[in-house]
């Protein structure tokens, strides 16, 4: 290391004083991320008459932690998570899958109009989604694809894809042209070049992509809404505004669900979360 | 094996002209080395040769096969490149390997979860363990095999570079300028790694460089290209002796060679250079372009220079031959000097002020700005080239003074 002597030598005092401001900091922003939630599972745990108490609870109640079987055993809530991940593992596969050799073709292969269909790829990001429902929706019910858990992981896909192959095509843009010219001089086909060669390098955008796509179809609420009405496709979205009565809503219930809703995206993000490391590419030409 | 010849080879990026019609053959087991400056296509033929590019017009011929529209897998030629360009995400190992897993490359190994089965005989087929074992211990990076390249320092990336494609055992080695990110010293040890690696493998060798000490010091035949032709094909000390222009003969040694304009009087037995007279006589009989302008050649080594102490000079050694100069600036160079000096008779027409000339010096010390005679040495060979095309138009022979006299 060769920092300057001179911050070495600075008074104690005032670092011990600079590392407190941090932590302190630090830790108003995890309070700050944190309390919403832990604010969910106390009102989940809460019957409904204490709800509205003038003095609010800060700790949860545990005799109503039933609620979370409760609403496994009596809603469809089962159904609902089922559907939302296969709508949003679907989602990430297909995105992931199109938006790597997309953004590789993008990045790698010149040809007429490259700069216009990746500018037209960004183009698709500034309609609203309202814009598109109604059409979108006559497509679908032509090709009978409402009401149908591939048709809501097409319609996600659709939306995804070109982030997703922006992203790719980034990371390829950085990966050296060498590596790759020297797996063809080797003897690795084209497509084994992706495979082997780049994705291994592109992975933590790769990870970071996949991310991207599973949450933009997890939380996805106006496609589910419109294009699910059936009871046995509906995802998680849609099936916890059902909860939503029109003289009553049961908010217990409402954040019961919402809690279990966020609990496998998290686990998702927090697998995937390894791999979102950077630095493996280093070492592969000069640096 | 491992002749390649190219022929009538052109490339043209848009409107430029990267390689002019270039013929070419590299006879088995050589170590040919293609000289030039930045852009003047080396690399792009090269890579023409490797099958990285393919030329707009003629062939790649590798021991009798064409292969110009071949993919590069295809051609059993392995690359070296400047950037190493090994693959960060394998161990040196799997680099080493990887060439020869390639080889039981199957499509289903791109179907997830099974991709790993392309690296199964990375440890248990004998040969490729053996194969990879015997190229590590060859360029001593054995205790690295288990390591990733970005835990390696440059020296080490770029002799795993060379097992990569020392591995495979190919039919030609093509580098593309494989020393230019090493530090001077390890330039040098890779530099007889290179060599000992190709005259252990007797396989031929196509290497690019613009460093002309790499050229003649490493290469059997040195190519010299320039502006996508090329200029002289030769061994390195014909080239240096004997440059086929001006322009291979500036670009060739160091110093490089000292060119003025003067004439070749050959009844006379004279070339006039910088307002001086240099003997000399014909070489191995050839007439030589008498009696008209051409440009002189001359080597830092095939000159001397003594003070110029006035009438003293005239009556002895040099009896008038010589041009005038000054001492501009002094190069120690361990055991000899080097001086730039600038001659004096400044000839209105072609104006010779700031021009330098390089003279090896073996004499006694001079100071700055002393005025000197600068004549040629006994034996030493005088190049002609026409001022018009810079084409080389022949050669004499020095007869000034001995290198004793000049002491």
């Amino acid at each position: 290391m060769t920092a300057p002597a001179a911050v070495t030598v600075a008074p104690a005092w005032s670092r011990i004083l600079l590392r407190t401001g941090k932590a302190l900091g630090i830790l108003v922003f995890c309070v700050a991320c944190i309390f919403p939630v832990y604010w969910m599972l106390v009102t989940a745990t809460l019957p409904t008459a204490e709800l509205f108490d003038r003095t609010p609870k800060l700790l949860p109640d545990l005799a109503g932690f039933g609620v979370f079987v409760d609403i496994l055993w009596t809603t469809p809530m089962g159904t609902w998570l089922l559907n939302s991940t296969i709508i949003a593992a679907g989602t990430t596969a297909v995105s992931v899958a199109f938006g790597v050799t997309c953004g590789y073709a993008l990045s790698r292969t010149p040809f007429r109009g490259r700069g216009a269909l990746g500018f037209a790829l960004f183009v698709t990001q500034m309609l609203p989604e309202a814009l598109l429902i109604v059409p979108l929706y006559a497509v679908f019910a032509a090709l009978g694809l409402l009401n149908d858990l591939g048709g809501l992981v097409i319609v996600n896909a659709a939306f995804v894809l070109p982030i997703v192959t922006w992203m790719i095509k980034g990371a390829v843009d950085s990966v050296p042209l060498e590596i790759e010219e020297a797996a063809r001089v080797d003897g690795c086909p084209r497509l084994a070049i992706l495979r082997f060669v780049v994705l291994p390098v592109i992975k933590p955008s790769v990870a970071a992509a996949a991310v991207l796509a599973f949450f933009a179809a997890w939380n996805e609420y106006l496609f589910a809404a419109t294009f699910a009405t059936d009871e046995s496709i509906k995802p998680t979205s849609v099936g916890l505004t059902s909860f939503i009565g029109e003289y009553s809503t049961p908010i217990n219930v409402v954040m019961a669900g919402s809690l279990l809703y966020a609990l496998p995206a998290i686990a998702f993000f927090m697998i995937l979360q390894r791999h979102v490391v950077s630095g493996l590419g280093a070492g592969a030409v000069k640096g | 094996m491992g002749k390649i010849e190219i022929k009538g080879v052109t490339r043209r990026f848009g409107a430029t002209t990267a390689l002019d019609a270039v013929d070419l053959v590299a006879e088995d087991g050589e170590f040919l080395v293609l000289l030039g400056p930045s852009g003047c296509g080396k690399s792009t033929l090269l890579r023409l040769i490797a099958g990285l590019d393919t030329p707009t017009d003629g062939r790649v011929v590798v021991d009798g096969t064409d292969v110009t529209g071949a993919s590069p897998g295809d051609r059993d030629l392995a690359v070296v490149f400047q950037s190493y360009a090994l693959y960060p995400h394998m161990t040196v190992r799997r680099n080493l390997a990887f060439p020869l897993l390639m080889d039981d490359f199957r499509w289903w190994h791109h179907i997830p979860g099974l991709g790993s089965a392309l690296y199964r005989r990375e440890r248990t087929d004998p040969e490729v363990t053996e194969r990879v074992d015997a190229a590590a211990e060859m360029l001593a990076i054995t205790e690295l095999l288990d390591r990733h390249p970005r835990t390696l320092s440059g020296g080490q990336r770029q002799r795993v570079a060379l097992g990569r494609a020392l591995v495979r055992d190919p039919v030609a080695f093509l580098m593309d300028e494989p020393l230019s990110n090493l530090d001077a010293k390890l330039r040098a040890e890779t530099r007889y790694e290179i060599l000992a690696l190709h005259q252990r493998t007797g396989r031929t060798v196509v290497y690019v460089t613009h460093d002309q000490v790499e050229a003649m010091t490493m290469g059997t035949r040195v190519v010299v290209l320039r502006d996508g032709r090329i200029q002289q094909v030769g061994p390195p000390g014909e080239i240096y002796r004997d440059p086929a222009n001006v322009f291979v003969a500036r670009f060739l040694g160091n110093p490089p060679m000292n060119i003025g304009p003067g004439t070749w009087d050959a009844a006379g037995e004279t070339v006039t250079l910088w307002g001086g007279a240099l003997p000399c006589r014909a070489a191995d009989g050839a007439a030589g372009p008498a009696g008209r302008d051409v440009l002189v050649g001359l080597r830092a080594e095939d000159m001397a220079l003594v003070p110029d102490t006035g009438p003293a000079v005239e009556d002895g050694d040099l009896a008038g031959q010589g041009f005038r100069a000054t001492i501009e600036l002094y190069e120690e160079i361990g055991h000899e000097t080097l001086v730039a000096v600038t001659p004096l008779a400044a000839d209105p027409v072609v104006g010779v002020r700031g021009t330098r000339v390089f003279v090896r010096h073996t004499g006694a010390p001079l100071p700055l700005g002393a005025a000197v005679r600068v004549t040629v040495r006994d034996g030493a060979r005088v190049s002609l080239f026409d001022p018009a095309s810079e084409e080389r138009l022949g050669a004499l022979v020095g007869c000034g003074i001995s290198p004793v006299a000049g002491r």
